[in-house]
């Protein structure tokens, strides 16, 4: 009987040791998994610039631009566990810096809000570039990864006449997270975004 | 008969539904947009837009397209020019007068030390930031300092930005100082969680920060330990527990880094429409 209950003790300890190297492996990833980590990154930023694309497109139906409001909304993290394992929910944040010098902080759910309606123009014209960068990945002190990826976008806005009433182009930084999931595999979520006006005209 | 009753309902149900999904199918005819692709600009591909990216320029590692350096590259831009590139371009004392003389040379020096001696800017090297803040404080718009560090645990092989300091404006310390007591003081000692901000918070202007302004009302788990007992950190955490103090972002942000034992580079933002912009070098010195 004796043998039979040091038997299942070992069993226990082994299978403990066993699964916590199987977790460690996966919550470390390689050096060749961060450069993949990047690839991913730029790929999910290309949905996002999609998503927010449809959002703005006034020439599609009502539902499908609700739809991708809520799908671009999935790319983003907003539940976040501080020090002591609390669940704390975060809206994360655009913060828009002008070229006059004035900054202003609006949750990422009114920003794109307010691209579904783009109530001040009658046209706009937005313009991408292929030119998109990821910094590296670096731990944080909450054992997930932190990157930011950046990408250029031009936005125009036409009045009643046809003629341009605003002009920006912009620079755009988004937070990137790398975290395990349940499963000890990576995902990617974004957080703040920031964003720097390169140029902005106001022709009166 | 109930079950007829059922199916008349769920059909009336979703015939509405359908009648209700078609009202939404009509495209909004207000106003237009047009999707573009455009040519890249070559600011955007020489444009340093993070501090990751400086670092591995100055270290001679990556190209602008964040390909790595290699010989045929190496011929093209060699190194004294490649760091030249990340200065500001327009910084008078870089153009040769009498005047601008002892910068010009010291700058010069620097690179030539660079170069001849391979070096780089270390991993974990000393990075400092400071970062103005703008506020409404009782409606009045104020600006102040943060100073920030960034921190590395060897051991666990990460990092995180702490606060090192805070610079109010004169008026709120002035105006807060006679409710000061020790013991607030250890109050806030006591609430004290060791936590900081991500480590690529500078790329999104420590825009974090405006959250634990605005949404948390406390700014302690941010803080290096050693200056919780600051004047300045009890204020601002008081003014922030009561709701006086509303962020509206943060601007200017200025980093200094330890380059080998010698010197220390001061790097700014310029956000402009040329090759030279980015994050670049606006002073140099020695230590």
């Amino acid at each position: 009987m004796k043998k039979i209950i040091y038997y299942f003790i070992f069993l226990g300890i082994y299978s403990l040791f066993f699964t916590t190297k199987t977790f460690a492996q996966h919550t470390e990833p390689s050096p060749e998994q961060l450069t993949e980590f990047k690839e991913l990154t730029l790929r999910r930023v290309n949905d996002l610039t999609n998503y927010i694309k449809q959002i703005g497109d006034k020439s599609l139906p009502e539902r499908p631009r609700l739809k991708s409001i809520q799908l671009a909304m999935s790319l983003f993290d907003t539940v976040y566990y501080n020090s002591d394992g609390e669940k704390v929910i975060k809206m994360p944040t655009v913060q828009v810096s002008r070229k006059d010098g004035s900054v202003e902080n609006i949750p990422i759910k009114q920003y794109f809000n307010t691209l579904f309606k783009l109530p001040h123009f009658p046209k706009v014209e937005i313009s991408s570039y292929d030119v998109s960068y990821c910094s590296d990945f670096e731990k944080g002190m909450d054992g997930n990864y932190h990157a930011t990826a950046f990408y250029y976008q031009r936005f125009k806005g036409y009045d009643q006449k046809g003629k341009v009433s605003y002009e920006s182009k912009d620079r755009k930084a988004i937070e990137v997270t790398e975290k395990p999931n349940a499963k000890g595999k990576f995902t990617i979520s974004f957080g703040n975004i920031s964003v720097i006006e390169t140029t902005a005209l106001s022709p009166n | 008969m109930k079950k007829v009753f059922a199916f008349i309902f769920w059909g009336i149900a979703f015939h509405s539904l359908a009648q209700d999904s078609d009202a939404k199918t009509i495209p909004d005819s207000i106003s237009t947009v047009v999707f573009t692709k455009q040519p890249v600009e070559s600011f955007m591909l020489w444009q340093i837009k993070s501090i990751h990216e400086f670092i591995h320029r100055f270290n001679y590692e990556t190209f602008i397209d964040g390909t790595k350096m290699n010989d045929s590259l190496q011929m093209v831009y060699p190194r004294s020019q490649y760091i030249l590139k990340l200065f500001n371009e327009d910084d008078e004392r870089l153009k040769i007068t009498e005047k601008t003389q002892p910068y010009f040379i010291k700058v010069n020096q620097f690179i030539a030390m660079i170069c001849e001696e391979d070096i780089k800017i270390e991993k974990q090297a000393k990075l400092s930031a400071m970062v103005k803040v703008e506020a409404y404080y009782q409606e009045n718009e104020v600006t102040f300092d943060v100073y920030l560090q960034k921190q590395y645990q060897k051991k666990e092989a990460s990092a995180r930005w702490q606060i090192t300091n805070i610079s109010l404006p004169k008026e709120i310390i002035e105006e807060h100082q006679h409710l000061i007591e020790r013991k607030d003081i250890t109050t806030i000692d006591s609430t004290y969680r060791e936590e900081g901000l991500n480590p690529n918070a500078q790329d999104i202007a420590f825009s974090p920060l405006i959250n634990a302004f605005n949404q948390e009302k406390s700014i302690v788990s941010l803080c290096n330990q050693t200056i919780l007992k600051h004047q300045e950190i009890y204020i601002l955490e008081k003014i922030l527990r009561l709701s006086l103090l509303k962020v509206k972002g943060t601007k200017d942000i200025i980093f200094k880094i330890n380059v080998h034992k010698n010197y220390q580079i001061e790097i700014r933002e310029f956000m402009r429409e040329k090759e030279n912009s980015g994050w670049l070098i606006t002073d140099l010195k020695q230590n």
